[in-house]
């Protein structure tokens, strides 16, 4: 391992792209510290770097969607500038992102060439020419591929190779992939790395960002690691493993941790070998009252679909849950509600909030019936209902203009704090929170991090599912790892550390690369 | 030798069957749901058991577009005759030409004469305007003003609003004050609304001394406006025969008037002449007509203050 | 006031406009309290249609069975007087149906997942069917009791019946969705359903009440509409739907988020009204009488838009 940035990989050719020095400032935050990179035909490297390591930037430069305030970008030895995403196309650039939009109702072919002109015989689409194109291609990489089948019939790992041929159909010589696995199961993710690896064996250089460094490691020439805007360490060789990636990635900035007095208490929630469609692996999992615990894993771990089966959105199949020490099996989210769980959803703009609707609104909804002018009457009070509002507001300090404003014209920060302020008016035996600070600045996740505190200070049993391992680490009285469905280690307060908790997330998904 | 025999043997198996349950007519409107229509469909369809014809009713409520499909797909099935009710075949030209050059023979009830058509058996639709307003005209003394309900998409109630015009023309005392095309579906409740607003339009004693109505229907929503109105010295008169007119011709209301067209003689006519069309001959001429009855409070025996 | 404002009035300036134009046009016959009376009579049938349109919309779905729906009350109703079946079952039994083809839609829509788009052009395409069945195809008038004829006809203290049905109708379904826990669950699941759901909300159970309640609204319109005639035909309640829709949308304009309300929809009833009475008053041309009325559903929009951007 070495500190410094890389030049071509071991068997490497001539450098396909060369970054030397680039450097991005936003304001007082320095995105990307001189950095310098270099990716030859035939190379696979990998990017690894916690949030908010410039991983993002890096790759917005080399897209043409950033311009970087120094350094330069060469394509084949050539110095090139890109002032828009159009030259970084031009210049062979392909970045795929995890869901890149494809049209459902098109086939193979049809996406491949969606958004450039296509082929034309007599002033008429050439379909055949346009076929033959895409056939060649797959021929080569995915030779299983249906190419005449719509996409919204295919698998997620075939749209994958449909979004793959697509950038290679126009002579994409560069392919920079955001995450292609994430929404993929583990062998479904094997075979899309076989087909990577026969796109890397046509000459093609490949830029991988994956959370999962098994991946990296795996099927990558070599791994650069970011962290705080810069490279810090490029891993090769025999240095090329999970455990030296994480050991570079570091902890980040030191954390405090706070220690809490645990009241001994009954467990509230318990669940006993329990499984869903979504959890085939049996999960046994205690929360106290009073207590937090923290599921932790990567996207699609499992942890957010225990949240499910707790609120009623997916029912067990097999197993027990108990709620109070009652047998517990909510048939849907209201059954829930009423057994005194709360729940605050991850992606609040998808499945938390109602945008075009009042602050007010969108906190009191789910207790409206707690706010009634006379108690026999479903009519809400409209002064119960803005007393409620501004004293849960109060809760969870969010900033505001007036109740009757829309949600949508709220930061992320106190659009989270708005989701928080619902259960502000009751003492729930569990609260459920996914992602709870996701997409928030700073110093809104230190807010609602002591918001949760406070909510289990008061007795509430927390239960946290969250991807962000300094979250884990700082809230957690415990912390349960998940990984490819099932639950991979269990640590407590003293036991947790950023290393574990890491190669404890990443340590089930089988990876096995096809040997090239 | 011996397949064969069985070859044909199974063919007359198959066929014997067909022939033995009559022909296939297909009878084919846009209409049904007006009564009239479903009074000649009835009629046709009793006569049709009795000549032992399968008789296959499509209706396509309204859309000629669809109509034309569906002539298109019974002239395909290769049925032994088409029946039209209540529609113009020059609306569907092609369609019947096809059917026609295809050996089918194609009848119109209440439809119009055409090339491509062995018969019309209709009512004479400018005949019942005709019938009609000579009665209403003569009710309101030969002279006074009229409110026109029409809906000239039709092409027999188009007929009778060509009887009202050269029945205007020549009685200069008589003048057209208000009109309003009629919608179809919804027509009563549409005529209501409409004579509501001719109604206030026109106010006064003799403002409006009668109102032709195409058909029965918009007289009946007329009646209903008149009445709500509290105005007397308004007259009323419909064609077809709608047994809710005649009820209102029985109780005195402004609704005077109405020609019934002999919906089910047009049928029985069509039937008689299809028959003759199957046994080889040839309709007596191109166009029938039915005979037209008028029914007014004396013929209904009704004496009225 | 600003812009935005302004557009937002704008559709109610126009409804006023286009009263005083056919005031002008026609003093004594428009602007007349006869005139009035008359309008407001015209309107009821489809004013409770639009309702039903308005609530389905709340939670994010079409109800296209409407029209259907209110056909086949009426026929069922009329053919079980012409049986001779007292009014005091016949009513409940066309009501009833007109909820249970709602409830029908509804599970449809909320149980199955059918898009509610195709569910309820379907099912009214099955109640048509039904309606024109069992009416035979024939104008149903026979044996009406009076007490029926009473429910659209009659008045009190001057005001006409049908005038004090619209009112109750739309004032109750106006109150529901402003001020109650149910409305307030309605606009949360047109808001966000997936929210709704995850918010504890029974969002299954609403929506099934929601095309229950369509179901209902229609088959009382096509009563009123067939004791207000006092004859049936199976296909009388078809052309309120299309009316029906274009004044909720004439009605959306006049919401800041564009969503439905129930003070929008008659304002889109009163215009859609008020054109067809104005202009047979006038004596202005069928065709001119349509296109005008589409030509002010689409300047009614365009100016809701442009002011939005703006």
């Amino acid at each position: 391992m070495t500190a410094t940035a890389s030049g071509p990989g071991p068997d490497a050719g001539i450098a396909l792209l060369a970054l030397s020095g680039l450097d991005k400032r936003y304001g007082a935050t320095h995105a990307l510290k001189a950095v310098s990179l270099a990716l030859a035909a035939g190379e696979a490297v990998g990017l690894a770097g916690h949030n908010g390591a410039g991983k993002s930037t890096l790759i917005k430069c080399v897209a043409g969607a950033v311009l970087p305030d120094a350094g330069a970008i060469a394509v084949s030895g050539t110095q090139t500038r890109f002032s828009s995403p159009a030259d970084a196309y031009a210049a062979g650039i392909r970045v795929i992102h995890q869901d890149a939009p494809l049209v459902p109702h098109f086939d193979t072919v049809e996406n491949a060439f969606l958004g450039r002109p296509y082929p034309r015989r007599h002033g008429m689409v050439d379909r055949r020419a346009m076929t033959e194109r895409v056939a060649e291609i797959a021929r080569a990489i995915a030779p299983d591929l249906p190419l005449a089948t719509p996409v919204a019939l295919l698998t997620p790992s075939q749209r994958q190779f449909v979004r793959l041929i697509r950038a290679l159909a126009d002579d994409g010589r560069i392919l920079i992939l955001d995450e292609p696995t994430a929404a993929l199961p583990a062998e479904d993710a094997a075979r899309f790395f076989a087909v990577l690896g026969r796109v890397r064996d046509r000459g093609t250089a490949i830029l991988l960002v994956s959370h999962r460094l098994d991946e990296l490691s795996g099927f990558c020439d070599r791994t650069i690691v970011m962290a705080d805007g810069g490279v810090v360490a490029e891993c090769t060789g025999a240095g090329h493993t999970v455990a030296a990636i994480i050991s570079a990635m570091g902890g980040g900035a030191p954390m405090a941790k706070v220690q809490r007095t645990l009241p001994d208490a009954p467990a509230i929630l318990a669940l006993e070998g329990a499984r869903t469609r979504s959890l085939p692996v049996p999960i046994e999992l205690e929360v106290r009252a009073g207590e937090i615990v923290v599921l932790y894993g990567l996207i699609g771990s499992g942890r957010s679909e225990v949240l499910d089966a707790i609120w009623g959105v997916e029912r067990l199949t097999a197993g027990a849950m108990t709620l109070g020490g009652e047998p517990f099996a909510p048939r849907n989210p209201g059954e829930a509600l009423d057994a005194g769980i709360s729940y605050v959803p991850a992606d609040r703009h998808r499945t938390g909030l109602f945008a075009d609707e009042s602050l007010v609104f969108n906190t009191t909804l789910p207790l409206l019936s707690r706010f009634r002018r006379w108690p026999r009457l479903p009519v809400p009070s409209r002064s119960a209902e803005t007393r409620a509002f501004a004293e849960a507001a109060r809760a969870v300090g969010l900033k505001f203009g007036h109740a009757g404003q829309k949600v949508r014209t709220l930061s992320g920060g106190n659009q989270q704090k708005l989701l928080f302020s619902r259960w502000a008016s009751r003492h729930s035996r569990l609260i459920l929170l996914d992602e709870p600070t996701e997409g928030v600045d700073v110093m809104a996740k230190a807010q609602l991090r002591d918001i949760v505190r406070a909510m289990a200070g008061d007795g509430n049993g927390v239960l946290v599912s969250t991807s962000d391992r300094e979250e884990a680490l700082e809230l957690g009285d415990r912390v349960i790892v998940f990984s490819a469905g099932a639950i991979a280690a269990e640590f407590s307060r003293q036991t947790a550390d950023a290393a574990a908790l890491s190669t404890a997330a990443q340590s089930k998904p089988q990876f096995d690369p096809e040997p090239a | 030798m011996l397949p064969r025999l069985a070859l044909a043997a199974l063919l007359a198996g198959t066929a014997l069957p067909a022939f033995a349950a009559g022909e296939r007519v297909a009878l084919l409107t846009p209409y049904l749901s007006a009564i009239a229509t479903a009074e000649m469909v009835d009629a046709f369809r009793a006569r049709a058991s009795e000549n032992g014809w399968t008789l296959d009713v499509v209706d396509t409520a309204g859309d000629m577009g669809a109509l034309a499909s569906r002539v298109e797909d019974v002239t395909a099935s290769g049925v032994d005759a088409i029946v039209l009710v209540s529609i113009d075949p020059a609306q569907i030209e092609d369609q019947v030409g096809r059917a026609d050059a295809a050996g089918i023979p194609v009848i119109t009830i209440d439809g119009a004469a055409n090339d491509a058509v062995a018969l019309n058996v209709t009512s004479d639709n400018y005949v019942l305007g005709q019938a009609m307003t000579e009665y209403l005209f003569e009710a309101i003394g030969g002279e006074g003003q009229i409110v026109r309900l029409f809906h000239s998409a039709h092409p027999g109630v188009r007929q009778r609003e060509i009887a009202l015009d050269d029945a205007l023309a020549e009685t200069p005392a008589i003048t057209e004050i208000g009109q309003h095309y009629v919608q179809v579906p919804g027509q009563i409740d549409d005529s209501r609304n409409a004579m509501d607003s001719i109604l206030l339009a026109n106010p006064g004693e003799g403002a409006i001394d009668a109102v032709w109505a195409a058909w029965d229907e918009p007289g009946v929503g007329a009646q209903l406006a008149i009445e709500a109105s509290g105005r007397d010295g308004i007259v009323i008169a419909g064609i077809d025969g709608n047994p809710q007119a005649i009820e209102l011709i029985e109780a005195c209301t402004p609704f005077i008037a109405t020609v019934r067209q002999g919906f089910s003689q047009m049928a029985e006519i069509a039937a008689a002449e299809l028959s003759t069309i199957f046994e080889g001959g040839t309709p007596e001429a191109a166009e029938l007509y039915a005979p037209v009855e008028l029914i007014t409070r004396e013929s209904l025996g009704v004496t009225c203050d | 006031m600003t812009r935005t404002t302004l557009y937002r009035f704008g559709t109610l300036i126009a409804f006023v406009l286009l009263c005083v134009g056919f005031s002008i046009a026609a003093p004594e016959a428009f602007a007349s309290q006869a005139n009035l009376a008359n309008l407001v009579q015209q309107i009821a049938a489809l004013a409770i249609v639009a309702t039903a349109a308005t609530l389905v919309m709340t939670i994010g779905e079409f109800d296209l069975s409407v029209g259907y729906t209110a056909s086949l009350s009426a026929v069922i109703c009329f053919v079980l007087f012409a049986a001779g079946v007292d009014i005091f079952i016949s009513l409940p039994l066309a009501l009833g149906a007109g909820l249970v083809a709602g409830a029908i839609n509804g599970i449809l829509v909320a149980r199955f997942g059918v898009p509610s788009f195709v569910a309820t052009l379907a099912l009214g395409t099955i109640v048509s069917g039904l309606a024109f069945g069992i009416s035979g195809g024939a104008s149903l008038f026979r044996l009406v009791p009076d007490e029926f004829k009473l429910l659209a006809r009659g008045n009190i203290l001057g005001i006409p019946a049908l005038a004090l049905w619209t009112m109750l109708v739309m004032g109750v379904a106006g109150f529901v969705l402003t001020r109650t826990e149910f409305g307030r669950r309605l606009r949360a699941i047109g808001g966000n359903a997936l929210a709704a759901r995850l918010a504890g909300l029974p969002v299954a159970r609403d929506v099934i009440l929601t095309f229950s309640i369509a179901g209902g609204l229609a088959a009382l319109a096509g009563l009123l509409l067939a004791s207000r005639l006092g004859s049936v035909q199976h296909t009388m309640g078809e052309p309120l739907l299309l009316p029906a829709y274009a004044a909720v949308f004439i009605g959306t304009t006049t919401s800041p988020t564009g969503a439905p309300t129930v003070a929008g929809t008659l304002l889109g009833v009163a215009i859609t009204g008020v054109l067809a009475n104005g202009m047979t008053i006038i004596g202005v041309e069928p065709f001119v009488q349509r296109m005008l009325t589409g030509g002010i559903i689409l300047l009614a929009v365009l100016l809701r838009r442009i002011g939005r951007a703006g």
